[in-house]
């Protein structure tokens, strides 16, 4: 058993039990984290300046992860018991309230 | 010379202190000859002026000066040719022209009868003010008409009522004035309440606001009624001393008017029937006592430098030094000067004093004053040793005696491994004691003019003494290298003593020194010159101030941002390979109003925002997102709730 053959045990498992809906943010979370890595590697290598701008784009994609992953939580059928009466609609629409909230504050963070 | 203006004025502000202390009985100064001449030239011009009033001052001036009026006969034509001219006579110039005209004397006897007639209808007159009640009832005092009943009591009703209004030092005074004249008690019980008035300045003058005119006018009045009634006024003698010391500090007044006011008042003040105010005082302010000039001269005299009437003996009644309280004698009377009636001699040195400052109390008749007298002693060079020892005091110095006013022949050498020592001591002639001085320097100077540098150096150290009153100086001249700016060459040393209470303080060229300086670092000559530069152009203008904007950061070269924004937006195109790669697709959408209107109202929120960061302010943005946002709710929340439904339903 070599770590290998667990992760391809994993992504099998995972294509075949996870329901299409959660693969579509799964992926939009990957796109969100890596462009927050992205971001950071920059800053790691050419500076901060200007700061602001570095700092709202990075807080931007970690709080897009981070809502994102709320999402995921509440449209999760095997959630279904945690969050009894939160429809996954009543979900998106939480999300794109948060998403809106979200960016208008760092629109005004990125001068 | 610091020190010497400090321990005087220290000097002056104990006497002062504990003259406020005492009892005031004397005055310190009285009216001298100079103040005297000084007064006259000031009301000189007012003789041959044209303006009435500055004539009255300057005639009434003169007469208290006891001086001649040159020109008698063109002052009383003057007064007439006023008098046929000016058709509209005011009260105040009626009074100045009968004063002027009674003072001058032998005018024609009889004043034109306009001037007459003005005062008196001033007096008639209802609305007459308090000023011009005075000038009128004056006025015609001096001209010696009399008042009729009538309007005696209706003047008297006036400044009553006028009295209760408005009880100014002015009005009180006028009522002084008036009720001398009328010659009725009128206003006596008041002139208390003008005194409570005064104000006292340091415990020593007495003045009422207003100044000058105001004190004279008042001092006028008050004893002007109370010679009229024969009553004391309710003056202590304290306060008329304080009066006095007020109107003789103003001796240097400057005006016509102040100079009559102020010689008014103080002639009052000195001849009046119940308390004259004496002046003891020093002769001669300047003089200090020493061997050569032993006699302290006392002067006393009235407030006008006259002789006092009475006979009376002066004391001194003892001497105590300023500084330890010593008391070297009591009760010495003095002898009066054969000469002049005013002053009063003692020998002060047959008491063998110290050196220092005395106070001297002095009683003539029942008045005591204090005066200070500074005794000097002659300064004595004991010995003077002068010679070069090494800096590290590892030998004896080697030192040569100097005698007092001559230079040492031979010249001193001194590198910077030595230092230059002096010795000296200082003894009282009198009493050969050692004696320490308020100043003890130690001067060189370059003697020779040097060549590249016009400047003469010159430096002043301060000597010291040990506990034995013995001088020390030394001085390292590698230490001292910095102040002679390393200017090696022939330096004069010169001692200078001095102090307020020596009679011989002297400036002695001790010896000739060579000071051989190191060569100074270059970097230490540098600064020095930097700084002198400095110092040129310290009136210079400045450069200008220009406001300095941050400096931008750098930023990282195109290439990189490119590169890096690129890459920021290579992940969404992940995203959609995935989704294509999940098989995402829209059609399921639902074609509905609200769907529409949903996506729409959100792709229009984001774009707001994009337009927020590039253009627009928040209140503006938020406006604009109240009106897309409510659209976009209720959109969405249609259509998600219909998505629902159908999920239920299905």
């Amino acid at each position: 058993m070599t770590a290998l053959t667990i992760v391809a045990k994993f992504w099998q498992e995972y294509t075949k039990n996870t329901p299409k809906k959660l693969k579509i943010i799964d992926a939009y979370l990957l796109y969100v984290f890596l462009t927050g890595v992205i971001e950071f590697v920059y800053c790691c290598l050419v500076g901060t300046f200007p700061f602001n701008s570095f700092l709202s784009g990075f807080i931007s994609s970690v709080s897009c992860f981070v809502l994102g992953v709320c999402l995921r939580l509440q449209v999760n059928p095997q959630n279904k018991n945690q969050f009894h009466g939160i429809s996954p609609e009543r979900g998106f629409a939480d999300f794109i309230f948060a998403h809106i909230i979200l960016h208008i504050v760092v629109m005004n963070f990125i001068g | 010379m610091n020190i010497h203006i400090s321990l005087l004025i220290t000097t002056i502000g104990i006497t002062s202190c504990f003259s406020a202390t005492e009892i005031l009985q004397s005055t310190n100064s009285y009216l001298t000859k100079a103040n005297r001449i000084h007064l006259k030239k000031i009301l000189e011009p007012g003789l041959t002026s044209n303006d009435v009033t500055l004539v009255y001052y300057a005639v009434h001036g003169y007469t208290f000066l006891e001086e001649d009026l040159p020109n008698k006969q063109d002052i009383c034509d003057f007064l007439v040719k006023v008098v046929q001219d000016d058709n509209n006579i005011t009260t105040e110039k009626a009074f100045y022209i009968a004063s002027t005209w009674r003072t001058v004397g032998n005018c024609q006897s009889k004043p034109p009868s306009n001037i007459t007639k003005v005062l008196s209808s001033a007096i008639e007159k209802e609305t007459s003010s308090m000023m011009e009640l005075y000038y009128a009832v004056s006025g015609l005092t001096i001209l010696s008409e009399k008042l009729s009943r009538d309007n005696v009591e209706n003047v008297i009703k006036t400044i009553q009522n006028t009295l209760r209004k408005d009880d100014s030092l002015w009005n009180l005074s006028y009522t002084f004035h008036i009720a001398s004249d009328l010659g009725g008690t009128l206003g006596f019980d008041r002139i208390e309440d003008a005194i409570i008035q005064a104000d006292e300045i340091d415990g020593q003058y007495l003045q009422f606001e207003g100044g000058l005119s105001v004190t004279s006018f008042l001092v006028n009045g008050i004893f002007k009624l109370s010679n009229t009634l024969k009553k004391k006024p309710p003056l202590t003698s304290q306060q008329i001393v304080k009066l006095a010391n007020y109107l003789l500090s103003r001796r240097s007044v400057q005006t016509p008017r102040g100079a009559s006011s102020l010689l008014s008042a103080l002639t009052t003040l000195a001849n009046n029937d119940f308390e004259k105010p004496t002046c003891i005082t020093l002769a001669n302010e300047e003089i200090s006592i020493s061997i050569q000039q032993p006699l302290v001269t006392i002067q006393v005299c009235d407030i006008l430098g006259n002789p006092l009437s009475n006979s009376f003996k002066v004391i001194a009644n003892s001497a105590t030094r300023v500084g330890d309280d010593t008391v070297i004698f009591n009760k010495q009377s003095l002898q009066a000067s054969p000469t002049d009636k005013t002053s009063f001699v003692m020998n002060f040195m047959e008491m063998k004093p110290e050196r220092g400052f005395y106070k001297i109390s002095v009683t003539a008749g029942a008045v005591t004053n204090t005066v200070t007298v500074k005794v000097l002693c002659e300064v004595v060079v004991d010995h003077m040793e002068i010679g070069t020892a090494d800096a590290d005091q590892t030998t004896q110095p080697k030192l040569t005696r100097v005698l007092f006013p001559e230079k040492l022949s031979q010249k001193i050498e001194a590198d910077s491994q030595q230092k230059l020592v002096m010795r000296f001591l200082l003894r009282d002639g009198a009493n050969k004691k050692p004696m320490r001085t308020h100043q003890a320097f130690v001067r060189l100077s370059s003697a020779s003019t040097s060549k590249d540098d016009k400047r003469g150096h010159e430096i002043l150290f301060v000597a010291e003494t040990d506990t034995s009153h013995l001088y020390k100086f030394d001085m390292p001249i590698g230490t001292a290298a910095a102040n002679f700016d390393y200017q090696s060459g022939d330096y004069n040393v010169e001692l200078i003593i001095g102090d307020a209470v020596l009679s011989n303080p002297f400036q002695w060229t001790v010896a000739t020194i060579n000071l051989k300086f190191p060569e100074s670092s270059s970097i230490g000559r540098a600064d020095k010159n930097a700084l002198y530069k400095d110092k040129s152009n310290i009136y210079t203008t400045k450069p200008e101030i220009k406001h300095m904007f941050r400096q931008p950061e750098k930023r990282p070269p195109a290439f990189v941002s490119n590169l890096f924004t690129g890459l920021c937006l290579a992940p969404i195109l992940l995203l959609f390979i995935l989704w294509a790669k999940l098989g995402v697709n829209i059609s399921n959408f639902p074609f509905s109003i609200s769907a529409v209107t949903f996506h729409l109202g959100l792709g229009s929120i984001f774009t707001l925002f994009g337009i927020f960061w590039l253009k627009l302010n928040m209140f503006v943005t938020l406006r604009y997102l109240f009106g897309l946002g409510i659209v976009t709710f209720l959109a969405g929340n249609k259509m998600l709730s219909r998505i629902a439904h159908k999920h239920k339903s299905r």
